[in-house]
């Protein structure tokens, strides 16, 4: 039985955290202050082949949606826990996924003038890449769909957060901020994304992590650059026969971002160098250990503009490209150009829709496209979001 | 086997989007004609008249709305005030004064609330209860058009 941990033990080990803190200080600041937002996007997709994310293969879909309640508290003057309530619909073949997206402690053990070094604790958001940080809300986000050459859909709760212990740190230079992070956690386990996997796991489960990071620059004016390296590795069993009983399986990414901002338009390039190995399925030494254990390697990266015309419209063009080294079969890449256009009538309405134009199949969910898929395929979204 | 299409059925395929491409074009180019800036009067920068400092440069006050820099610089601790995202004068601000569109700003105290490395600035509902709050808290900054007598805020001037 494939257990979901949609739930952290170390949230209740942050809440004895909380109690000591407490203890030790004036707690005038009870009851904490409270601060919240809540958002809803309800996405329609039509996709000329495949299903992308819906059943939306030459027929319009409406079964795409995602909601989310965010919130963050001070608990005392310096210990703040924050959390996220996640609802999502993003795949034909899946059920709909409730679960906690992150809840964590996070406490800063020095605060200088220009310098921060604090430390997190519970489920928390992987700090990968520019963007997963902020890619929850359509409101925080460029376009409807993430480029999928960096932010896996498909295997998204895999890499969005972990529980886990992170040490973070920044010096700020003005407007740039140099900032360091290293996580160590046990990687989030998700029945559904399993699928997404050749194998026939059965139990998967998070074994441990590390992620660390290096960013400097500023997210509105001049460069950005950042490095991120993330390995998650993760054990199942699996349905006998030529197979062992169990095995591993780790990921291994390597992010390089480059992002620059001027007061109306940016330009993004995210480089990713991933390589997937299995570990321990078949016998050592056999003659299938060679085919089932031999890593996989995959060269990806993106090229985005967003242009600001005023405080209602944008417009974004996308180059998304990824492929699996040396394998020109188009079920292992996906070559995507999208063009999208945004408005926000208000504060809290969001208005967006983009265009696909898609070679290659490797974007798609496993779940929902068996082989045969399509090749050449093309999409078009359109999104209604709100916030509170 | 993948299916691969023929030119012609190939055709029939992407014509759809093709004019779906070509109508978000057109929409892109009727958007640079709207995207012409609309100029107005520029917020005045207030500070507590705690506050020693009769100058400050953009990339100080960007520092501070982006709550990077949290001290002036004898040490005491700057409390920051802003209006509403949708107010006129929170607009005017963004734009004019620290050249950042009000939704880009929104994004910057969104990663630091919930990744819980930072807080967000203090939200008031009008400019009168701005002024108010600067000219009573030690060490605050604000913003606003239309400044009424008060001996305990001052306007600084951004070089």
């Amino acid at each position: 039985m494939i257990k979901k941990q949609k739930y952290s033990p170390l949230i209740s080990l942050g809440f004895l955290l909380l109690a000591a803190t407490c203890s030790a200080q004036e707690n005038d600041l009870w009851p904490p202050h409270f601060e919240w937002e809540a958002f809803f996007s309800q996405n329609v997709i039509y996709s000329s082949d495949n299903a992308f994310m819906a059943d939306s293969d030459d027929a319009l879909s409406f079964d795409n949606w995602e909601a989310g309640l965010l919130f963050t508290s001070n608990l005392t003057d310096r210990l703040t826990f924050s959390g996220q309530l996640l609802g999502r619909k993003v795949s034909e073949s899946s059920d709909e996924d409730f679960r906690v997206g992150y809840g964590f402690f996070s406490l800063p053990l020095y605060q200088g003038g220009r310098d921060t070094l604090g430390v997190r604790l519970g489920r928390i958001r992987s700090s990968y890449g520019l963007y997963n940080e902020t890619r929850d809300m359509p409101h925080t986000r460029v376009g409807i769909i993430m480029p999928q050459s960096v932010y896996f859909d498909k295997t998204r709760n895999s890499f969005h957060s972990a529980d886990g212990v992170e040490l973070f740190a920044f010096h700020d230079f003005d407007d740039n901020r140099l900032s360091y992070q290293i996580f160590l956690s046990r990687p989030v386990a998700d029945e559904d994304e399993a699928r997404e996997t050749m194998l026939p796991v059965t139990d998967l489960k998070g074994k441990h992590s590390i992620l660390a990071k290096i960013s400097y620059g500023s997210e509105y004016d001049g460069p950005r650059i950042a490095f991120t390296y993330y390995r998650p590795q993760y054990e199942f069993d699996i349905d006998p026969g030529l197979l062992q009983s169990s095995g591993e399986f780790y990921s291994e990414s390597m992010v390089t971002s480059f992002e620059y901002n001027q007061y109306d338009w940016t330009f993004t390039a995210e480089y990713l160098r991933l390589k997937n190995k299995t570990i321990g399925v078949v016998p050592t030494g056999t003659f299938i250990s060679a085919f089932f254990e031999r890593p996989s390697y995959y060269e990806t990266y993106y090229a985005q503009f967003v242009y600001r015309f005023n405080e209602q419209w944008d417009t974004y063009v996308r180059y998304d490209h990824a492929e699996e080294r040396r394998i020109k079969d188009p079920h292992f890449y996906s070559y995507d150009s999208t063009l999208g256009v945004t408005y926000r009538p208000d504060n809290h309405w969001l208005i967006r829709a983009e265009g696909h134009y898609v070679e290659g199949t490797s974007s798609l969910m496993v779940r929902d496209n068996a082989p045969p898929a399509t090749a050449y395929w093309n999409a078009l979204l359109m999104q209604v979001a709100y916030k509170w | 086997m993948l299916n691969t299409p023929t030119s012609n059925n190939f055709s029939l395929l992407i014509a759809p989007c093709q004019r779906a491409l070509v109508g978000m074009l057109s929409v892109v180019l009727f958007l640079c004609v709207l995207s012409f800036p609309a100029f107005s009067a520029q917020p005045n920068v207030i500070v507590n008249d705690s506050v020693s400092v009769d100058h400050i440069s953009l990339k100080e006050l960007r520092s501070i709305f982006t709550m990077k820099k949290r001290f002036w610089s004898e040490g005491e601790p700057i409390s920051v005030f802003v209006l509403s995202d949708e107010h006129p004068v929170h607009k005017n601000f963004c734009k004019q004064r620290l050249s950042i569109f009000p939704r880009q700003l929104e994004t910057v105290w969104y990663r630091l609330v919930y990744t819980g490395t930072g807080k967000a600035p203090i939200q008031v509902k009008s400019e009168a209860e701005m002024q108010s709050r600067v000219a009573n808290t030690p060490g605050a900054i604000g913003y606003i058009e239309i400044m009424n007598d008060d001996k305990k805020t001052k306007i600084l001037t951004v070089d």
